[in-house]
């Protein structure tokens, strides 16, 4: 009994520091492992991570950043005082996750349906061909669009004038900006995502289709009982990584598409910061302006990490 | 098999036929609309990039190729520092790219190991760097400060680790590489260095393949790094030469093209339309290589690459 | 506990970093007066040379060489992103100054495109080039010379002294023009460039008169009048094509450099040009949006609208375009630069002739004054002897020679003496990649100079002509808007200034666009009146006349 009793509060006390050892025995590696991702960082992200700073300052560059005046949250004051603020933030947010809720499924679709081609060669065939227009310079997108939409010899209205409809200036109308966007993005990035998409549908086991087969389930029981299940997580990680850009803006790309006409519907916060750095060099206001971005995006993630965990398991971190 | 299975499967799989005969039907005719609607863009670029600039504008290049010239290869062509750009972007991309499978790689996959501890610490540390930088100014004094700035290693490394690549590795480790066979490593006496060389490594083809993709594209197409942190145009790559090419179609907003109003305005405003078509021929020029190494790439992302793995 | 401790680490290592940025400050080594407290003996702008005493001596004050030993310059240069050129270490003209002042110069060529990027980056750098020359970029003077002292101040002092072809042009005439280079502090802070043309306005109005001799119709004379000439441009089948309707008779974009709307606005009186502010005949700043006449020019435009007698692309065309459809010749009024040396000799040029609108038009005036051309940082060790160089490039056969190249060139560039003795350009078409700097280099030609040495070819005495004739039928402001421009503003009020003005250009053109193709009401009227009160409009003008009203104005 009393060397029972020895035995038992003997153990506790060592076994948390034995525990340690013998974890860093078995684990030191990792730590080497993960060292250059780490060091990479460090020198390029966190080493220039004081310039955070120039957001709370009036950077000029004589004085350098640390040398600056500190102005706390004026900057930040401007902007949300900014006559076109509340435009700019609903512009942003809305285009964005418009895109997201159209454009998000297409690649999976994409994927899942290329899949299901017999022909070795069409497949490679086709997929080669879905990833070209992700190298069309936004410049020459624009104005491919621009050339496709023109209201004297354009497509779209050529078709328009033979059922007797009025020529339209697409690029000018503002309700058609959104629309305009979005295809145009998805026409040009939705095969570049796919890859991800095939390459996580390639590596599912072949014997799950064999026993299904067996059991006689059609193409769409395939689909929804082994493709969706198996590359749901690469879809999480992708949705929950792509809702932390929801106040992004692609600035090259509206900036191109930006028109008189569509101005309420086509500025973005991206190119109000490129107007105003156009003019003086306003560094710290346009800093200022990306922190409350990044905060915010920041916060989208991180809320919508929990959500994806607790609905599906799988999250960021 | 006794026959009544087997004729039980035979009827079985005559109702699958059906079904699955529409969504053949379906998925052709899909992909028959999208390829058409993909290859009739490019196929224009092809052709504008060999037309005259006004018909472009004027929207005379619909099916095929107007006032053919090729005053945009001219253009594109007789820059002298194209070839070496070219040269040089190759080279950058294919040591960037090894670099960056390496690290990310390792790095997923120590975050995928469930038992390490202060991942969390790792994990945020990581997206951290994904919302909250410096910017281009303190960013750029760094580069400067450790001797990075106009050196090829500048572009090279910078970017060479994204965190959403990262990410998604470690996603593709933790669901395809099942973990009993990490354990039966473990029971074998490997350690972390070796389970991952021998075993991780060969059956992380795909991922490889996909990271390949995604860090050469993004390499290749990267024109700001060069103009940030080079001086020395002998080290340029291809795209920030292909831009300073196209400078004049940033979409001119004030103006300003015109205010130098010089005798030669003609010339300038020549230039301006030779511009119109350089901007096709570039892309045909930039684009090829990268179509070429995702072709080359098609290979691993076969299905079954997986099998053999379960069974040892 | 876990998650206080990783906010703990995480706090260190933010503290951690921002203790290791207070290294990164802007090299203290290369530019000895990057830190800010030791830039005034730079900038005391009486003391000739500074810095070592070697530099002083090694000097001619006069003569060539400019120095006895040879010096190295590192020249930053802005170029304009159409440019080509070669490096101008070999370009002949700029060999040849190397050899003839025995200065070595270092250039660093960037494009229009990446100036800004550039040019912030090398102030943040503490990194300074020795000269920067940009006529066609801008150098913020006002926040890099006034406020943070790093540019060096040239004022007539130094000038005089060192610059004998600067300071003798400058004389020759009427009124100074390089008023426009002085800052707010009273300081000069560049040296000028000026391509003198003999011009008061940028764009002119010009008409279609082949179609109107085609239709027999007389030359309009006022608005009422102009709209009914293009009722009958696009009624009557003006270019003779058999094809009525297809005509457009008034080819303008509404955010097109000069082919934009606001150039129509000077015919309802208001001398707009983009900058929507303007100095009507009393002296007094003006808001030109709110005005009558810009209600009445939306309203006119409306009409030309809804009666499709404007370009269908015209709200979203850019100045590219609208210049490829003026080298087809399909429009019947525009406003333009001019009509000769665009590219539109097939075209406009061919057909067209000069719109003298009615009285009560007012355009807006411009005085020709020079343009800031180069400025010296504080880590230039050589004043002087870099004054002393800039004046030896505008030497009239060296500015020639940078600005269009060799002298009796024979591959279609350069230039050479006419009979009469004048400079005469022989630039034909366009060059692939030129030997000399163009328009970039740093030329000094005020008008009684150019009129002196150069031979006008045509296209600029087509302008002049053009000026003229505005000028004497009294279509001109009074005071010109450039006064605005030269209006003595702190940087801090400049820095307000461009935010507010950011959010004008765009209200003033997105409703632009909906007056036009929609109409003008009484309601939408006032509510885009009442829109400016938001956006401060009222502080911004008073700003402006504030400074305004410091100034003489002729």
């Amino acid at each position: 009994m009393k060397s029972a009793a020895a035995v038992q509060t003997q153990k506790p006390s060592t076994s948390a520091s034995q525990r340690a050892k013998s974890y860093l025995k078995d684990n030191w590696q990792l730590y080497i492992m993960i060292l250059p991702a780490v060091a990479y960082f460090i020198i390029f992200h966190y080493m220039p991570m004081y310039g955070i700073q120039i957001a709370f300052k009036d950077y000029k560059a004589v004085s350098g950043i640390t040398g600056s005046e500190w102005v706390g949250l004026k900057h930040f004051k401007a902007f949300f005082n900014a006559y076109y603020f509340t435009r700019l933030l609903a512009n942003t947010l809305i285009l964005n996750i418009e895109n997201l809720l159209i454009g998000f499924p297409i690649p999976v679709i994409m994927a899942i349906m290329l899949n299901q081609i017999k022909n070795d060669r069409i497949k490679r065939g086709i997929q080669t061909t879905i990833y070209v227009p992700y190298f069309i310079s936004t410049v020459v997108l624009a104005g491919m669009l621009y050339i496709f939409l023109s209201p004297t010899s354009g497509i779209f209205n050529t078709v328009r004038q033979w059922f007797g409809l009025r020529a339209i200036d697409y690029m000018s109308s503002a309700s058609a900006f959104r629309p305009i966007y979005i295809i145009s993005s998805i026409w040009q990035g939705a095969g570049y995502s796919t890859i991800l998409y095939i390459a996580a549908l390639s590596g599912i086991d072949q014997a799950l289709y064999e026993a299904a087969e067996i059991d006689g389930a059609s193409i769409w029981q395939k689909i929804r009982y082994i493709d969706l299940p198996s590359i749901l997580p690469t879809i999480m990680m992708v949705l929950v990584l792509d809702c932390g850009k929801l106040l992004n803006s692609n600035t090259e790309k509206a900036l191109v598409m930006q028109t008189a006409g569509n101005i309420p519907k086509s500025d973005i916060i991206g190119v109000y910061v490129y107007n105003v750095g156009l003019g003086n060099a306003q560094f710290s206001y346009t800093a200022a302006i990306g922190l409350f971005i990044n905060i915010i995006n920041f916060i989208l993630i991180i809320s919508v990490n929990k959500i994806s965990k607790k609905a599906t398991d799988v999250g960021l971190f | 098999m006794s026959a009544s299975a087997g004729m039980a499967v035979r009827k079985s799989k005559k109702r699958i036929s059906k079904s699955d005969q529409v969504f053949h039907i379906v998925n052709t005719v899909l992909w028959i609309v999208i390829m058409f609607m993909i290859l009739y863009p490019l196929y224009l670029v092809i052709i504008a990039s060999v037309s005259d600039p006004d018909a472009i504008i004027r929207g005379e290049v619909v099916w095929h190729p107007v006032g053919i010239s090729f005053r945009g290869y001219e253009a594109v062509f007789k820059y002298r520092e194209l070839l070496r750009s070219y040269g040089n972007s190759i080279m950058y991309t294919f040591a960037s790219v090894i670099i960056s499978i390496f690290v990310t790689l390792l790095a997923a996959y120590v975050l995928s190991r469930p038992k390490f501890k202060g991942k969390a610490l790792f994990n945020l540390f990581f997206i951290f760097t994904m919302f909250f930088g410096g910017g281009l100014i303190p960013t750029f004094l760094t580069m400067r400060d450790i001797g990075l700035y106009n050196t090829p290693w500048v572009i090279v490394l910078m970017g060479s680790v994204s965190v959403w690549n990262m990410m998604v590795a470690r996603t593709f480790i933790q669901t395809s590489i099942p973990h009993s066979l990490y354990e039966a490593s473990m029971i074998d006496g490997a350690s972390h260095f070796s389970y991952f060389f021998k075993i991780v490594l060969p059956l992380s083809k795909t991922i490889i393949a996909v990271l390949a993709v995604y860090y050469g594209v993004s390499k290749w197409n990267d024109y700001f790094t060069g103009l940030v942190y080079l001086r020395d145009r002998n080290l340029y790559p291809l795209q920030t030469i292909l831009r300073e090419i196209l400078a004049t179609l940033q979409v001119d907003k004030s103006g300003d093209y015109m205010m130098s109003m010089m005798d030669n305005v003609e010339s300038m405003v020549e230039a301006t339309k030779v511009a119109q078509v350089a901007k096709y021929c570039i892309i045909v020029v930039a684009t090829g290589p990268v179509v070429i190494l995702y072709a080359f790439m098609q290979k691993y992302f076969e299905k079954g690459v997986m099998i053999g793995s379960l069974k040892g | 506990m876990k998650k206080k401790s990783l906010a703990v680490v995480l706090a260190a290592a933010m503290a951690a970093s921002v203790m290791a940025g207070c290294q990164s400050s802007p090299s203290q080594s290369s530019s000895g007066s990057a830190g800010g407290s030791a830039a005034p003996s730079k900038a005391d702008s009486s003391s000739t040379g500074g810095g070592s005493a070697s530099s002083a001596e090694n000097f001619n004050e006069t003569g060539f060489p400019i120095v006895n030993e040879p010096i190295t310059l590192k020249i930053m240069q802005g170029i304009r992103d159409v440019d080509s050129l070669t490096a101008p270490s070999e370009m002949p003209a700029i060999q040849r100054l190397e050899e003839q002042t025995g200065i070595k110069m270092e250039w660093d060529m960037i494009k229009g495109n990446d100036w800004n990027t550039k040019l912030n980056l090398m102030f943040a750098s503490g990194d300074y080039p020795d000269l920067i020359v940009s006529p066609n970029t801008t150098v913020d003077q006002e926040e890099y010379g006034v406020t943070q002292k790093l540019l060096i101040p040239l004022n007539d002092d130094l000038t005089s002294k060192y610059m004998p072809t600067y300071t003798e042009r400058r004389a020759a005439e009427d009124s100074d023009p390089c008023v426009s280079l002085i800052a707010s502090d009273g300081n000069k802070y560049s040296v000028g460039y000026m391509v003198g043309q003999y011009i008061n306005t940028d764009a002119h109005y010009f008409i279609n008169q082949d179609w109107m001799t085609r239709l027999g119709l007389t030359m309009p004379k006022n608005k009422a009048e102009l709209l009914d000439v293009f009722r009958a441009f696009k009624a009557q089948d003006a270019d003779g094509d058999g094809n009525p309707n297809n005509e457009v008779p008034l080819e303008i974009g509404l955010d097109s450099s000069y082919y934009s709307v606001a150039y129509m606005l000077p015919m309802f009186g208001l001398p707009a040009t983009g900058k929507w502010i303007h100095i009507d005949d009393n002296k007094q700043v003006q808001f030109t949006p709110v005005q009558q006449g810009f209600r009445e020019c939306m309203e006119w435009l409306h009409t030309c609208y809804t009666e499709e007698l404007l370009d269908p692309e015209m709200i979203s065309q850019d100045a590219n375009t609208v210049e490829s459809k003026l080298k087809e010749g399909n429009a019947g009024f525009f406003p333009a630069w001019r009509l000769k040396a665009m590219g539109w000799d097939d075209g406009v040029a061919k057909t067209c002739t000069l719109y003298t609108p009615e009285a009560g038009t007012s355009f807006y005036r411009t005085i020709e004054m020079a343009r800031k051309g180069a400025f010296i940082t504080v880590s230039n060790q050589y004043v002087p002897q870099t004054l002393r160089l800039l004046d030896a490039m505008m030497e009239t056969e060296t500015m020639y020679s940078l600005y269009y190249g060799e002298k009796d060139a024979t591959d279609g560039t350069g230039w050479k003496y006419n009979d009469q003795g004048k400079v005469q350009t022989l630039m034909m078409g366009d060059i692939d990649v030129k030997n000399f700097l163009d328009c970039n280099c740093l030329f000094f030609g005020p008008g009684k100079y150019i009129d002196s040495v150069f031979d006008w070819p045509e296209q600029r005495i087509e302008k002049t002509q053009y000026c003229h004739i505005y000028e004497d039928a009294g279509l001109m402001q009074k005071y010109s808007n450039n006064y605005l421009d030269l209006a003595p503003l702190t940087s801090e009020q400049r820095q307000a200034n461009s935010l507010i003005e950011t959010d004008i250009k765009n209200a003033v053109k997105e409703k632009m666009a909906a007056f036009i193709t929609e109409g003008v009401t009484d309601d939408s009227w006032n509510a885009f009146v009442s829109m400016f009160d938001g956006m401060r409009v009222s502080e911004y003008i008073a700003t402006y006349q504030a400074a305004l009203d410091t100034m003489t104005l002729e």
